[in-house]
């Protein structure tokens, strides 16, 4: 941690994560006991901190100020003398709350240090890709992943074939897409893949399009299908997932 | 369970073959479901395949997270692979998305506002991040005024971290009874 000098060093600041962090760092770095802070002491400290913080243009939020009148506010309780003795039963240590407070959130500062290990653990374990399929088809070289882009170009197309000369009607008994997933579940009970445009046979209207669509898109969520297209011709196959 | 006439060393074998092929931790339930055998067999075939792994230092392990089993590749061998694959470098989360990660694991569910009192800080956009990454979810309404949602864990949060469940996570470090006299 560096002193405020005009040395022409770049001082290294560690960045705190909120005023929590600042005092945990600043009781810690005094090495004084968090149960008897000595509280004009930190303020100083603190104050000091953020006006660095300010010159060197860290953008100093307003959690840190609000800590910063917080402290003093503490300072100026501590300086009211209180007879301790006679009135033991009311008194209540000014610094307790702030020190409960630090306290608790230790806690969770130690709990993010452990998730920050295991995150580093899991980072050099691989795993199979989930989208990786062990069962090759055909020409599977071919087919390559959908993005949600392409997913939403094709259903422009299929939108524009429709007749949108009804939209303004509600009619009763449409589709919902839990029955279109139902449909497509079941079409796909019996077939391990299904082509995009075999769902349009029917009659298409603008509601159809858009059910499937959700349809689609909720059953790739459910991880009950995946969609891929073919590189060259474009085709948008729907696979099962291994499993009914 | 009806148990079909399979020896150990096949049912290893079985075992091993679809945690091979299977992307996703998969249970012991579902395992044994699939294999027709009893669940305690297959810990038992499990925890023989991860020692066997483990005593020729082998490239795969038995990872135990979310809940399920899962194949990985030895992180002794994590730096080379990245390097022989030039893997991406996965994002890492910041110091404060962990803070707020470590409070919504250990008290969850929890409001927003409970989780800032704690951290001291207003955390305007780290919620939605961890929620677009699918590591916390919205998991209920607080009964109180302004019902605001309450946010806990997802699966994919104990997959990130390596965690079998939430009750692995280590105890909080525990910290003497306050004492103002």
């Amino acid at each position: 941690m560096g002193e405020e000098k005009d040395t022409g060093y770049t001082v290294k600041l560690e960045k705190f994560e909120g005023p929590m962090d600042l005092l945990l760092y600043l009781i810690n770095k005094a090495e004084i006991d968090i149960y008897d802070i000595p509280i004009g002491e930190i303020t100083e400290q603190y104050l000091k901190y953020i006006n660095l913080m300010k010159k060197i243009d860290i953008n100093v939020s307003a959690e840190f100020i609000v800590m910063a009148a917080t402290l003093m506010y503490i300072k100026s309780k501590m300086l009211i003398p209180t007879d301790v003795e006679i009135e033991d039963e009311y008194f209540e240590d000014p610094r307790k709350e702030l020190v409960e407070q630090i306290l608790e959130y230790q806690k969770f500062k130690n709990a993010a240090d452990d998730l920050k290990q295991k995150e580093e653990e899991v980072s050099n374990v691989f795993f199979r890709p989930s989208s990786q399929m062990v069962m090759e088809f055909g020409d599977a070289e071919n087919w390559v992943d959908v993005k949600l882009l392409d997913l939403i170009n094709i259903f422009s197309k299929f939108i524009e074939y429709t007749d949108t000369e009804d939209l303004g009607y509600i009619l009763p008994e449409r589709i919902t897409v839990g029955t279109r997933i139902d449909q497509i579940s079941e079409i796909l009970k019996e077939k391990d893949q299904i082509d995009f445009q075999s769902l349009f046979v029917e009659k298409v209207e603008v509601w159809d399009v858009v059910v499937t669509f959700l349809a689609i898109l909720e059953m790739i969520k459910q991880r009950k299908i995946f969609v891929k297209q073919h590189k060259l011709f474009g085709d948008i196959k729907i696979f099962r997932r291994e499993g009914k | 369970m009806e148990e079909k006439n399979i020896n150990t060393t096949e049912l290893k074998g079985l075992v091993e073959a679809i945690l091979f092929v299977h992307s996703e931790p998969i249970t012991y339930g579902k395992l044994s479901e699939m294999v027709q055998n009893d669940t305690s067999h297959i810990k038992q075939v499990i925890k023989e395949l991860a020692i066997d792994y483990q005593n020729r230092n082998a490239g795969i392990k038995i990872m135990e997270m979310a809940g399920g089993v899962r194949l990985g590749t030895n992180e002794a061998y994590g730096e080379k692979l990245k390097s022989l694959f030039q893997a991406k470098k996965k994002q890492k989360f910041s110091k404060a998305s962990l803070e707020t990660l470590a409070i919504i694991a250990y008290k969850q569910p929890i409001t927003r506002s409970e989780i800032e009192t704690i951290r001291g800080v207003s955390i305007d956009n780290g919620l939605r991040d961890l929620m677009e990454r699918d590591l916390i979810k919205i998991t209920g309404r607080k009964d109180s005024p302004g019902a605001p949602a309450l946010y806990g864990t997802t699966k994919k949060f104990l997959q990130y971290f390596g965690l079998k469940s939430i009750k692995e996570l280590p105890t909080l470090k525990e910290i003497k009874e306050l004492n103002f006299d």
